[in-house]
């Protein structure tokens, strides 16, 4: 069921068991979790089903820290939200993504690998992706060509990935969200504020507004956040009128640990007779839908004390008409849609006939670093407002002399195992060469992952979350997404920010159940 | 001088004297020379490179920059005995390369120029630039 929330009479009450704020990738995966239950689902998107200029300007911002890219095209505000111009790579995090690792501060995550596996599954139904099944023995069986290089498997291994169609969440779902007799779409719905009791323990409601002009409250028993972690950070920090720090910000940890994937060309591995490695052309996967990156293992990873990272292989010829991601992303969000279908439709066209026969001897190692979780990686709030009222966002991005050295530690290692194996030799790009100097390259991007606002933890002083995902000192606000995220792992958010939603869903089941008993609101 | 200092000072004296000529004829001898070619690297660097590979290392470790140290480290004493015995150069680039392998095997590397080089072909590569200076 749709609504437009400029068409609804303006102070309107709108109720229901969940609210979930934000109809992006999570905030669908959810609602669509909870269809056919006997409870009745706000879903709230601040835009409408396009993408445009006046909505996605309420998410500009300033970066105050690492160049970064423009904050009012990084994420789209409208039903389907990011995945709009997703690139569609899918893997999950790593068994040690979730440890606590002695040298890397704040590291650790309240749950196992082995609690969000489960989820894996749902999460790539959603996606469409082959498999949840990610061992490189698996995919071997399926197609005997994918020949690993000869690496120490004590060392390096091979981290497999697939590619997403990709999956627009918008058109896709916005059948099923719509026909869904107990789920209650509001586009332009922008939520302006979280109101609580005096004691700041519960929600009791959320204000949204539209240029429109028109104001709604939004009442329910349990409210779900996802709006992805800039957003979710800033609107917990504006939302100050009972707590005047914001809500769940106690111990001033909202905002703090924004993270993304340091995303850069670090070296040249050269292979002079290298022949079959169609496991990791980047190409095949319009074919193949699956490729390998070359990722340090659990143990390598701890006795070089560096952080998770992976990296793939690029043939030399098509890195040398591509520009540095960083340099290219425009400020226009629209813009962005139409550079990823293009590139989109390039990939199916990157075909370099047969592998086998394919000859290219030198290649660059493109390399996906883990950042290290850095409390001083920040988003906070302007003083300029937007123009519904909200302050605006600033970011710090914020970066160590970690995550540089794990960049380059990844390197020799490659450098060291194609050595061993005498089938080549790594050189490392210029900005890497000096191992003493902490400065970072201007053709260093992020993934466009945002991750760890609301981070989780053991306890308060620790995260905003607990291990449910629910907001510290809260009996009803949950966080859905990646700024739930303690550390960022080597893979790309996406799988795994839709196996935690459906994690949080499982829990939320629960909790209604347990909660609401027979005082649900009738569908 | 007492019989123990003579005895050892002899050893060192004909030691010193095999290295030097064995050096010396390294140095001259063309084949010999071939020692000093990594040859991996040879497939995807000219000569130039090289040597400036050989140079940047000689920055990075002033002291090895003597051609009996660098040789010293290239073969065994054992392997060297061999080689100046049997001129036998397949063998000598077989043993060099065994080593390489085990440099990169044992974390024994070294970056120069970015390039991530075992440090017998680095020393190779150092070696090729003192031959051709």
């Amino acid at each position: 069921m749709h609504r437009d929330a400029a068409k609804v009479e303006s102070h309107s009450v709108i109720e229901g068991d969940i609210c979930i704020v934000g109809a992006g990738m999570a905030g669908i995966a959810m609602a669509l979790d909870w269809i056919n239950t006997p409870y009745k689902v706000i879903l709230l998107e601040g835009g409408g089903f396009e993408v445009d200029h006046k909505m996605q300007d309420l998410y500009r911002g300033k970066n105050v820290g690492q160049r970064y890219y423009p904050l009012q095209s990084l994420r789209l505000h409208y039903f389907g939200g990011t995945s709009g111009h997703w690139a569609g790579f899918c893997s999950p995090l790593d068994p040690i993504d979730f440890k606590k690792r002695e040298w890397v501060d704040h590291s650790g995550w309240p749950i196992r690998y082995e609690d969000l596996l489960p989820y894996y599954e749902q999460a790539a139904k959603m996606v469409e992706i082959n498999s949840s099944n990610f061992d490189f023995e698996y995919w071997k069986k399926k197609d005997p060509e994918l020949v690993p290089l000869p690496v120490d498997e004590k060392v390096l291994w091979n981290k497999m990935w697939q590619f997403s169609p990709p999956t627009r969440f918008g058109p896709r779902y916005k059948d099923a969200i719509l026909k869904a007799e107990n789920i209650f779409l509001y586009t332009y719905a922008n939520v302006v504020n979280v109101e609580t009791d005096d004691s700041v323990s519960t929600v009791k409601e959320v204000h949204i507004k539209n240029f429109a002009g028109k104001e709604h409250r939004v009442k329910a028993k349990c409210f779900v956040m996802a709006c992805c972690a800039i957003q979710n950070a800033r609107m917990l920090l504006a939302s100050n009128r009972q707590a005047p720090k914001g809500i769940g910000n106690d111990h001033d940890l909202v905002g703090r640990f924004f993270m993304d994937h340091l995303e850069v060309m670090t070296s040249s591995l050269f292979m002079p007779s290298a022949r079959q490695i169609k496991l990791y052309y980047p190409w095949v996967y319009a074919h193949t839908k699956v490729r390998a990156e070359l990722a340090m293992t659990e143990s390598k990873q701890e006795f070089l004390k560096t952080l998770n990272g992976t990296a793939s292989l690029m043939p030399k010829e098509i890195t040398l008409s591509k520009q540095p991601n960083i340099d290219t992303f425009s400020d226009d969000a629209e813009e962005t849609l139409e550079m990823w279908e293009k590139m989109n439709k390039q990939r199916d066209k990157e075909y370099f006939g047969r592998s086998e026969n394919y000859e290219c001897r030198e290649f660059e190692l493109f390399t996906r670093m883990e950042q290290s979780p850095n409390p001083s990686s920040r988003i906070q709030l302007d003083n300029e407002l937007d123009e519904l009222g909200v302050p605006r966002a600033i970011l710090n991005w914020r970066l160590s002399s970690l995550d540089k050295k794990s960049i380059r530690l990844l390197q020799e290692v490659i450098g060291e195992e194609v050595g061993r194996a005498e089938i080549g030799r790594v050189r490392l790009m210029e900005w890497l060469q000096d191992e003493t100097n902490n400065d970072w390259t201007p053709i260093l991007g992020g993934g466009w992952h945002n991750m760890g606002t609301t981070r989780m933890a053991d306890n308060p002083k620790q995260g905003v979350v607990d291990a449910n995902c629910k907001v510290f000192g809260l009996t009803n606000l949950y966080m859905a997404g990646s700024s739930c995220f303690p550390t960022s792992g080597a893979a790309n958010p996406t799988l795994s920010l839709l196996a935690l939603t459906f994690r949080l869903s499982d829990h939320l089941k629960k909790w209604v159940m347990k909660n609401l008993g027979d005082s649900r609101n009738i569908v | 001088m007492n019989r123990r200092s003579f005895i050892v000072g002899s050893i060192l004296s004909v030691m010193g004297a095999g290295v030097f000529s064995f050096v010396h004829w390294i140095r001259n001898s063309g084949t010999a020379r071939a020692l000093a070619q990594p040859r991996f690297l040879s497939q995807l660097c000219d000569s130039g490179t090289i040597q400036s590979l050989g140079r940047a290392y000689l920055k990075l470790k002033p002291d090895e920059k003597k051609d009996d140290v660098l040789l010293n480290d290239l073969l065994t004493e054992k392997n060297r005995k061999d080689f100046f015995e049997t001129h036998d150069i397949i063998k000598a680039e077989s043993q060099i390369e065994k080593k390489i392998q085990c440099d990169f095997a044992t974390d024994n590397i070294v970056v120069v120029q970015g390039w991530v080089l075992s440090i017998t072909e680095a020393r190779q590569c150092a070696f090729f630039s003192l031959l051709n200076t």
